[in-house]
């Protein structure tokens, strides 16, 4: 037995994340190791996009037309839509035959057959910490505290350890609350730390000494009482076996290796930031095996309360996020997948914000919290060129939906949210049982 | 194991009234509680094997903590060039920035193990040159055949108490562990200076150097 399959033996433990051991015998319905639920097709991945900070509607998923939401009208609809105020042209919204755009929807515009925009979310809180917590786990935290994993933490459970990082998180947060220590998110702020976390140190040891460490904690971990360190000693073989994978070239943004890539997504061309990084981090991940689960931030300073940062910053980070999604998705499509098709049609993308921002200017010209909130999903086989859901021409507000037809159905839907969609993902693998403890059943519209 | 309980359950009465003089009682003038117990059974409590201990849950270090830690020890700072690695690393390593986080991840990740042994890599290779050049290491580059097990063993306790701040007795399992872990390495490279560098990077990497 090699040091891979003896980790693997040991790696199999449940991250506890604060949970007491007592405490995990009543998740079991979490993740019921003796019976793997029936994944229809395996062969799938998905990406997770975070736009931080709260994004305004109005200029990308849920615009609304200047020429009805005039200033006059302000006082009764409770929406401004403040494009007099971008000197981008009077109405700037961008008409595709499907659905119609904010401004700053860039390149993602021209892929409108393909997208799904579910709109009229309602999420639980104005709060970034844990409306962000509650997009990315979809569940309401508790307090301040997850009450369950990020979606992406139970998807790659579900998916399987075979790839060495099953759940690549950049830029972001991941939460592991009671599914194996494999699957939680590999974390880092961005690309180039997580190449760095794939290499040598600046000073390395001989495998003489590595072998001699892992002998060492081996025996540590076999005589260790404390729950907690289980998890730190899976991690920490975990961490020297990727360095033992030789995937770090694959991340390596200085090698002219990725010349191509770098070129395709912008990197460094002054336009794009790190959002670019990140896609071309995504494509190299997923395509080469690397992970089944990918969550990276697209954009960050959303949180767009002040005038002037709202209307020159706040499109233009938008727009880079959504280009580089725009970018991953349409390499992806080029991509022939081995078992057939393409990596498109096998990945499904799903981006999302903590909530929106008001639809009405402040005081400064910003805008402030607001706790609608929409999302924009594509591939993965998704029957594209659809809006599910909408919100209303007063105020913005959450209409309910009629889940079998994604129309508003104010009479006898229901409100969604981000639950709604992490049960949808969990049908399209062919899962009913609701193991993310959603409590809410799919989309049934996206199926 | 299934411990029945007796509950028993005891009423105390008395109908003295107590002097407000201190002074005035005496044990022999106090009246024992009335000893009306029942001693009825009144069932049976299963104790569960699996409850789990009470205890303080450890906590793991946070990025200052571990960067003052080790050089108040080491003398050393993790870097490279003129870069503080551990500044370099903090929002990957989930260190608070107040605008997007607010509160520092302290859970031991593959990222965190990963920067963790290259933190102690770094600075067990440098601080082991200082000091078997200027300090008081001047056994880190002893052959193992020059100095007796317990004189190496005498070492190791010695720089446990220096990193893990736990004193150590005779037959202490860790001790054991570290011992053979220095032997495994000295027998394969033949270099007592790579034998107790992966044993300072052992001593650093282990849950009892940065959780509490």
């Amino acid at each position: 037995m090699n040091r891979r399959e003896l980790f693997k033996r040991f790696g199999g433990a449940l991250a506890l994340n604060g949970v007491s051991l007592s405490a995990m015998s009543r998740m079991a319905w979490a993740f019921p190791s003796s019976e793997t639920p029936n994944i229809v097709d395996p062969e799938q991945y998905f990406v997770f996009v975070v736009f931080s900070g709260a994004w305004d509607p109005m200029l990308a998923l849920d615009p609304r037309d200047p020429t009805v939401f005039t200033d006059a009208v302000i006082p009764e609809t409770k929406i401004q839509t403040g494009y007099d105020l971008l000197d981008i042209g009077s109405d700037p919204r961008i008409q595709t035959p499907n659905m119609t755009f904010g401004p700053y929807i860039g390149n993602l515009a021209s892929m409108s057959d393909k997208l799904v925009l579910v709109r009229g979310m309602s999420m639980s809180s104005v709060g970034h910490s844990s409306a962000t917590k509650h997009a990315l786990t979809a569940r309401v935290p508790s307090g301040d505290s997850v009450r369950g994993s990020s979606v992406a933490t139970l998807l790659s459970s579900l998916l399987g350890e075979e790839n060495e990082i099953a759940n690549l998180v950049v830029g972001t947060d991941s939460y592991n609350v009671g599914h194996p220590v494999w699957s939680s998110g590999f974390q880092s702020s961005n690309v180039d730390d997580f190449h760095a976390a794939l290499s040598e140190g600046n000073v390395s040891l001989s495998d003489a000494q590595n072998d001699a460490l892992y002998q060492f904690f081996e025996r540590e971990r076999r005589n260790n009482t404390i729950g907690r360190f289980d998890t730190m000693y899976a991690n920490r073989e975990s961490a020297q076996l990727l360095l033992e994978s030789g995937t770090s070239a694959l991340f390596d943004l200085d090698s002219p290796d990725l010349g191509d890539l770098k070129q395709y997504f912008g990197v460094g061309n002054g336009v794009t930031g790190s959002e670019s990084e990140n896609a071309l981090m995504a494509y190299q991940a997923l395509t080469n095996g690397v992970s089944r689960c990918v969550t990276y931030k697209a954009a960050g300073g959303l949180d767009s309360h002040n005038g002037d940062d709202w209307q020159t910053q706040h499109g233009p980070r938008l727009q880079n996020g959504f280009n580089s999604v725009a970018a991953l998705a349409t390499l992806l499509e080029d991509t022939p997948h081995p078992s057939g098709g393409n990596w498109l049609s096998r990945t499904t993308i799903w981006c999302m914000s903590e909530f929106q921002r008001n639809p009405l200017l402040n005081s400064n010209l910003g805008r402030d919290h607001y706790i609608t909130n929409s999302a924009l999903l594509l591939g993965g086989g998704l029957a594209g060129g659809r809006v599910i859901g909408g919100t209303s021409d007063q105020k913005m507000t959450s209409q309910k939906v009629d889940l079998a037809t994604g129309g508003v159905d104010n009479d006898n839907g229901v409100y969604i949210s981000h639950e709604h969609i992490a049960r949808t993902l969990l049908y399209r693998l062919g899962v009913e049982e609701d193991l993310g403890d959603y409590r809410e059943p799919p989309i049934s519209a996206l199926l | 194991m299934k411990p029945v309980l007796f509950l028993l359950l005891s009423w105390g009465c008395t109908t003295s009234v107590p002097s407000d003089d201190p002074s005035s009682t005496d044990a022999s003038s106090v009246e024992s509680p009335s000893a009306d117990v029942n001693e009825e059974l009144l069932g049976d409590v299963e104790l569960s094997e699996d409850d789990p201990i009470v205890a303080r849950r450890r906590v793991r270090m946070n990025v200052a903590q571990l960067n003052q830690s080790m050089q108040q020890i080491t003398g050393v700072e993790w870097k490279s060039g003129n870069t503080l690695l551990w500044d370099r690393y903090s929002s990957t390593l989930g260190v608070p920035d107040f605008a997007e986080r607010t509160s520092e991840d302290l859970e031991g990740s593959v990222i965190f193990q990963k920067f963790l042994q290259d933190a102690a890599t770094y600075t067990c290779d440098i601080w082991i040159e200082n000091e078997s050049e200027d300090g008081d290491g001047s056994f880190y580059v002893v052959t193992q055949e020059e100095q007796t097990p317990s004189v190496l063993k005498a070492h190791i306790v010695d720089l446990r108490y220096l990193i893990h701040g736990t004193s150590s007795g005779e037959g202490d399992v860790f001790v054991d562990g570290v011992w053979d872990l220095y032997q495994l390495v000295y027998q394969r490279t033949e270099n007592s200076v790579s034998a107790w560098q992966t044993v300072c990077v052992a001593m650093f990497t282990h849950p009892n150097f940065y959780t509490y």
